[in-house]
């Protein structure tokens, strides 16, 4: 079952990411980093179509994630490893940049929850003991706040991400009916699931939330957990991915893995 | 003597990377700022600035203090509750009273008081951009 349905994940993996990406460049042409906020309320409100293609975008990042977690929850369940250690740690980079590229469309739609993510995203890393200086990679002045996070959606990810999959698969390859059903999907989502609102700036807003992805985050930051101790936790089931192609006792680390998105999920859901 | 030649490209590429580390991570536009407030803008006992965020206490229309908005936790902008008389950031919860002195939540540093003048009919603040 697993050996016929991972070909499927892996091509709907792909997918999504080329439709994600395909969507991502019209909001190119009117996205400004400058007047963040403004420029995707334009691009919702004015432009037509607009709403249409950040809604497609939106929901095409999103099932790429999902079926980006879902093909390696399956590589976990299969009996061997079928792929080199290389091809491996670049399936672990790709699901990296995946997160960090979802992150990144959370923080550039600069809204008030966009904006305290990306706060709290340069806030951690500057509370992150010697590693601190690599807030700056993130950090700009008050007036360019979106510049490096745009820089790392819109050009660095993307080519990590593109890097990882060809190194990954070799090749990058989506069967047009893939396509197809992935359009399909994110087209009945976009009708079907809702639309986070926007939150406008200087709205006296009670409670912000980050993406879905890391509320286990959230959580523990609310908690007060020194962000070492957080970062340090979340690096864990990619070094249990890491450790899995050598280890011996492939089931151990598997369930290590599973018992840490079981527990990630749970603080998630406080 | 090859060998060492052979290792001269890298050596190069070497020698390049603390410059250009060192001009991507300039802290560009960093710097403090002194912003001019208006005195008749301080209507209430608290007043929000949106840009750079701030509060500026007054008792009796006379600014006594001046709060920066970040939150001392991880920097989102705090708002306040004129019903608790506290500041509480949306993102996890923290609390201030209204001198900016933490009471809940994970933070566990008071908000940032600004250095401030009276000039005639505004207030110049001494902003601190730990710019975020
Ligand atoms: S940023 Fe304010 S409580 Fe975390």
């Amino acid at each position: 079952m697993i050996e016929k349905t991972i070909f499927i994940t892996s091509w709907l993996t792909q997918a999504f990411f080329v439709l994600a990406m395909l969507s991502g460049i019209p909001l190119l042409f009117f996205y400004h980093t400058q007047k963040a906020y403004d420029s995707v309320q334009i691009i919702t409100y004015l432009i037509p179509n607009g709403n249409f293609i950040r809604k497609f975008h939106y929901f095409s990042s999103e099932a790429l994630l999902i079926f980006a977690l879902i093909h390696t929850a399956q590589q976990l369940f299969r009996k061997q490893i079928r792929i080199s250690q290389s091809s491996w740690n670049y399936a672990i980079a790709a699901v990296i940049s995946i997160i960090l590229l979802l992150f990144g469309g959370f923080v550039l739609k600069a809204d008030q929850s966009g904006h305290s993510a990306g706060i709290i995203a340069i806030g951690m890393i500057h509370d992150f003991g010697p590693f601190s200086f690599l807030s700056h990679f993130l950090e700009s002045s008050r007036h360019y706040f979106y510049w490096k996070f745009f820089l790392w959606h819109a050009i660095f990810l993307p080519a990590l991400l593109i890097a990882s999959l060809y190194f990954h698969i070799k090749r990058i390859n989506v069967p047009t009916e893939f396509a197809a059903i992935a359009a399909g999907i994110t087209i009945i989502s976009i009708f079907l699931l809702p639309f986070p609102a926007d939150i406008a700036p200087y709205l006296n807003y009670t409670h912000i939330k980050g993406p879905w992805f890391f509320n286990g985050i959230e959580t523990l930051l609310s908690k007060g957990y020194p962000v070492f101790i957080i970062l340090i936790e979340m690096t864990i089931p990619f070094l249990l991915l890491i450790l899995y192609w050598r280890a011996k006792h492939k089931t151990v680390i598997s369930a290590l893995f599973f018992l840490w998105v079981i527990y990630y999920a749970a603080i998630g859901s406080i | 003597m090859e060998k060492v030649l052979s290792y001269l490209p890298l050596a190069a590429l070497g020698t390049l990377f603390i410059p250009t580390l060192r001009f991507v991570i300039f802290p560009f536009g960093k710097r403090d700022k002194k912003v001019a407030i208006q005195r008749n803008r301080l209507i209430s006992k608290v007043t929000k600035i949106d840009n750079p965020p701030m509060f500026v206490i007054a008792e009796n229309e006379t600014p006594v203090k001046v709060l920066n908005s970040h939150c001392t936790h991880m920097g989102c902008v705090v708002n306040f509750d004129a019903n608790a008389k506290r500041f509480v950031c949306p993102c996890h919860g923290s609390q201030y009273n209204i001198d900016g002195i933490n009471i809940r939540g994970p933070t566990k540093k008071p908000l940032h008081s600004e250095s401030f003048k009276i000039e005639k009919d505004k207030i110049v603040v001494d902003y601190r951009f730990y710019d975020l």
